[in-house]
């Protein structure tokens, strides 16, 4: 009985997330997707709660749902409100792209419906669990993440860091907002706070329960989405000057630490037992910052002003 | 609920809980009881959507992020008893948190003078 | 037990209210109240059975931010409809 409720569950939410994810994809008014995208994303944020993943449950919810809705608003304030028929909605290349779509689903569906039905697997999740003490956090997906995997990491940051060059390259800010009326300058007031709070909470907590640094860097930079939002241009960031320190602080710092324990003889990112908690720990803050100034400065859209322009415009 | 609980839920899935009777929950575990309303709710909400979406302006698919923001965090909370993981409701927080960030996002889009 | 189940069917109250419901704004009032009493009933109901202090003041946090969350964002929906011209 409880087997068939959680069957039905399943089939609820997969159903869901199939026609949400269609109906984002196949609107014909861009924001009426971008809505059902932002639909989209929270549900698959509570598909992977439902999957017992509540790391990326978190992730999905604040870079998934909630960033990647902001941005492509964003977006959208330059762009027409509708797509016209563009050569990617029909004719031969949307059906091979419908066909092949298809293929990859139906191949995944079936890698996966082997891999559980295999019988005694050799599990990596059990040679993390078996090492996650010398590891320095107790959170597997923390010690995935910044330990074993703590290169892959690191070249996810200088991604990041590439893109939002990018960003900067590209242009000037977007324009600014009107400053917040009473309602939603209340709204700022207390949920800017909190949202930092949280942040800060997320970031100490991934040590040993699920968080980390995407997520709290996430929220940060939606906290700095709301000021943007409320009138203020440089959207609470720091100086320029700050600004470029903190961009590169991610990359900058992983790639200090990883040096310095070169300096004991072992490898590059060869934490030392009893300081990869400490290291950890300093590489995630600066991870934290660096992914929430390069998530603000993406929804800015480019150069920020300066902090002494940091007032909403009269 | 201490980090070995924790270490234990993310190594085992979902269909060794369900159907070893002997392996990390019994199958008459009371949570799995709030699976009843746990459909319930997402049921509602499926209807909520069906509604929210297919409406004609803009502001009733902003009703659909409001419905989704509330409804999944009422799941979130319901889920985070059944699958005993206290973590989901750290994940409700900011479902809420950010619920509220995109409405505004959506609502103050129209609202600026370029 | 009792109290979640009335919270899931002041859920389904108010989800039933957005499908019945004419206009956008009496839509908003049954999506909020009523989903968020719904929540509230639903947090309580799992806080009496979490037996645990921390958990509950968690669960009741997690409440009062989706209230406050949905009531300023209803009233920015409804704010951006009146500006718009929307019935």
């Amino acid at each position: 009985m409880v087997v068939h409720l959680w069957n039905l569950l399943d089939l609820v939410l997969a159903g869901l997330v199939v026609a949400l994810g269609w109906s984002a994809v196949a609107s014909s008014d861009l924001k009426r997707g971008v809505v059902l995208f932002i639909a989209f994303g929270l549900l698959l944020a509570i598909i992977w709660a439902r999957l017992n993943a509540p790391d990326l449950a978190l992730a999905e919810a604040a870079i998934g749902a909630g960033l990647s809705g902001a941005l492509l608003l964003a977006a959208l304030r330059d762009e027409p409100a509708s797509v016209g028929d563009t050569g990617f909605t029909q004719g031969p290349v949307a059906w091979a792209t419908a066909v092949f779509s298809l293929v990859v689903a139906v191949s995944f569906a079936w890698a996966l419906l082997h891999a559980h039905a295999a019988g005694d697997p050799i599990r990596l999740a059990d040679e993390v669990i078996a090492h996650l003490e010398q590891s320095g956090v107790s959170n597997p997906v923390t010690a995935v993440l910044l330990n074993y995997r703590a290169y892959d990491t690191l070249l996810e940051l200088a991604v990041l860091l590439a893109a939002v060059l990018g960003i900067m390259a590209v242009g000037p800010a977007r324009p600014t907002y009107k400053p917040a009326g009473p309602l939603f300058g209340a709204l700022v007031t207390w949920l800017v706070p909190l949202l930092i709070v949280t942040g800060g909470y997320l970031l100490w907590v991934g040590a040993h329960a699920p968080g980390g640094a995407f997520q709290a860097g996430a929220l940060l930079a939606a906290a700095a989405v709301l000021l943007r939002l409320g009138g203020y241009p440089g959207a609470g960031l720091p100086g320029s000057l700050v600004q470029r320190w903190l961009l590169v602080s991610g990359v900058g710092v992983f790639i200090t630490v990883g040096l310095l324990v070169t300096v004991e003889g072992r490898a590059f990112l060869q934490y030392s037992h009893g300081w990869s908690g400490m290291l950890i720990l300093l590489i995630e803050i600066a991870a934290t910052l660096a992914i929430a100034t390069t998530l603000a400065l993406a929804y800015i859209g480019g150069r920020a002003l300066s902090s002494q322009h940091d007032r909403p415009e009269q | 609920m201490n980090c070995a609980d924790w270490n234990r839920q993310c190594c085992v899935s979902i269909h060794t809980q369900i159907k070893s009777p002997d392996g990390v929950f019994a199958i008459i575990n009371p949570q799995l009881l709030l699976l009843f309303p746990a459909l319930l709710l997402l049921l509602t909400m499926v209807l909520g959507l069906l509604r929210a979406l297919q409406g004609p302006s803009l502001q009733d698919r902003m009703l659909s992020v409001l419905l989704l923001g509330t409804g999944g965090a009422g799941l979130l909370l319901l889920l985070s008893f059944i699958l005993e993981q206290p973590a989901l409701i750290d994940v409700a927080l900011v479902l809420a948190l950010l619920a509220a960030m995109t409405a505004a996002a959506l609502t103050r889009r129209e609202t600026d003078d370029d | 037990m009792l109290i979640i189940v009335t919270g899931v069917g002041f859920f389904a109250a108010g989800s039933i209210g957005l499908l019945r419901l004419p206009d956008l704004h009496s839509r908003l009032h049954a999506l909020t109240k009523a989903d968020n009493l719904g929540l509230g009933l639903i947090a309580i109901g799992l806080a009496l059975l979490s037996g645990s202090l921390v958990i509950a003041i968690k669960l009741l946090l997690v409440w009062i931010l989706v209230l406050a969350g949905s009531a300023a964002s209803a009233h920015l929906i409804a704010q951006q409809a009146l500006r718009r011209g929307h019935d």
